[in-house]
């Protein structure tokens, strides 16, 4: 562990603003300091313990259906589906994540085609400017989308428009529709669009996001050994086809 | 349930794998603790929080830039952040012209002030661009940051290295 000596730089000055509370450093005082350094570090212990209890609640809460749905997302690529994810905010960037996981995943995992509908800001700002942000994420899956592909939508409310109007759009199109959602669901969890709906059931969104976060990384571990468990049986099959049909076949 | 190459005891499996990194953390809150004062004394001169790291830690400086930018909970006062990963024109550019271990350390160069926070993001720790940035942020007075795996840590260029 370092020691960065930044201590001894002074303290930060007492200001009366009224969200002091929730950022402890800003104002608090010497005399205090040692008092807030254990309260953010006891902060820090508590949050890891609220994450891995809640891990426990969706495990045992969707852990079976985390194996469907991987199981029907490594289907939808082997028919030649991609991957389109979306989410606002912070939830754009675990979209952003989840098709990069897809994509390039480094090592010796297999690649497979996923890409985020919030990267193309020239997209974005043109359909929010033009139309309206509720259409941004269904209008570009109605210009991308095809039947095999798969929609991922993040939301921690449950209740973001332009990520309930893409789920209608892909269900439209016949895309396996993929929804996480935190709270109880929002109105993600009214919708009849999405056929897996993953809600983590927490009432804090940091504490929602990182358990979204295990979900998609657990769909795409999941989902990597599906496929390759799929294309092995592919080739099983075909090699006794071909041993049965005899060398003529090729 | 019906065979798919995959069950629910991989499932199981796969979270079990994600809680010693927590209890990592948790063992590290004293100096997560340290690194907040830290990073509010920067904040109170007035300096920025800048992130940067690759591929999915790409999505993280993005992610971290926001929660600063546009705290959540009602009521949070908004404090300045940018990820250096969001320029794709800026990414592209000098990494064709200069190379990708430089992408970070240019933007740093020419958007960082002396009274900010550079949060390098590195799975591995040895990220090329992250170390670079992280160099050219302490030579700049930056306050530096580091992120990674345990194994990461060690003589690494940054005064404080949380493990996740």
């Amino acid at each position: 562990m370092t020691s960065n000596g930044h201590f001894r730089n002074g303290s930060a000055s007492n200001g009366a603003h009224p969200t002091d509370a929730l950022y402890p450093f800003l104002s608090s005082g010497a005399s205090d300091l040692q008092a807030v350094l254990r309260e953010v570090s006891q902060s820090t212990v508590d949050k890891t313990e609220e994450i891995i209890a809640l891990r426990e609640t969706v495990l045992a809460q969707d852990g079976d259906r985390l194996v469907e749905c991987a199981a029907a997302m490594a289907a939808a690529f082997g028919a030649g589906g991609r991957l389109l994810s979306f989410g606002n905010g912070g939830s754009s960037t675990d979209a952003q994540e989840v098709a990069s996981l897809f994509l390039s995943p480094g090592g010796k995992s297999r690649p497979l085609p996923a890409f985020s509908l919030t990267n193309d800001i020239a997209v974005v700002t043109a359909l929010s400017n033009d139309i309206g942000f509720d259409v941004v994420y269904a209008r570009q899956i109605a210009a991308f989308g095809r039947k095999a592909d798969i929609a991922v939508g993040l939301s921690t409310s449950g209740n973001s428009d332009n990520l309930l109007r893409a789920f209608d759009e892909a269900q439209r199109r016949g895309i396996l529709t993929v929804g996480i959602a935190g709270y109880t669901g929002g109105k993600m969890a009214e919708l009849n669009s999405i056929d897996y709906l993953f809600v983590v059931p927490s009432a804090s969104v940091h504490r929602i996001q990182e358990a979204q976060t295990t979900i998609y990384h657990a769909l795409w571990e999941l989902t990597l050994a599906a496929f390759d468990a799929q294309a092995v049986a592919d080739r099983t099959v075909a090699s006794s086809e071909s041993i049965t049909m005899g060398p003529t076949k090729f | 349930m019906p065979a798919y190459g995959i069950d629910s005891s991989q499932v199981r499996r796969l979270f079990e794998r994600r809680e010693a990194p927590l209890r990592t953390l948790a063992g590290t809150a004293d100096q997560v603790a340290r690194t907040c004062h830290a990073m509010s004394l920067r904040f109170h001169r007035g300096g920025k929080l800048v992130v940067f790291g690759n591929g999915g830690p790409s999505t993280d400086a993005q992610h971290l830039a926001v929660e600063f930018v546009h705290p959540v909970i009602v009521g949070k006062r908004a404090l300045p952040a940018i990820s250096l990963t969001s320029d794709v024109a800026t990414l592209t550019g000098i990494a064709n012209d200069k190379g990708i271990d430089e992408v970070f350390a240019h933007q740093i160069d020419y958007l960082a002030e002396p009274a900010d926070i550079a949060l390098g993001l590195s799975s591995d720790g040895n990220c090329g661009n992250v170390l670079r940035g992280l160099r050219e942020a302490r030579d700049r007075g930056l306050l530096t940051i580091g992120m990674g795996a345990r194994a990461a840590a060690p003589s690494r260029p940054s005064r404080a290295w949380t493990t996740s």
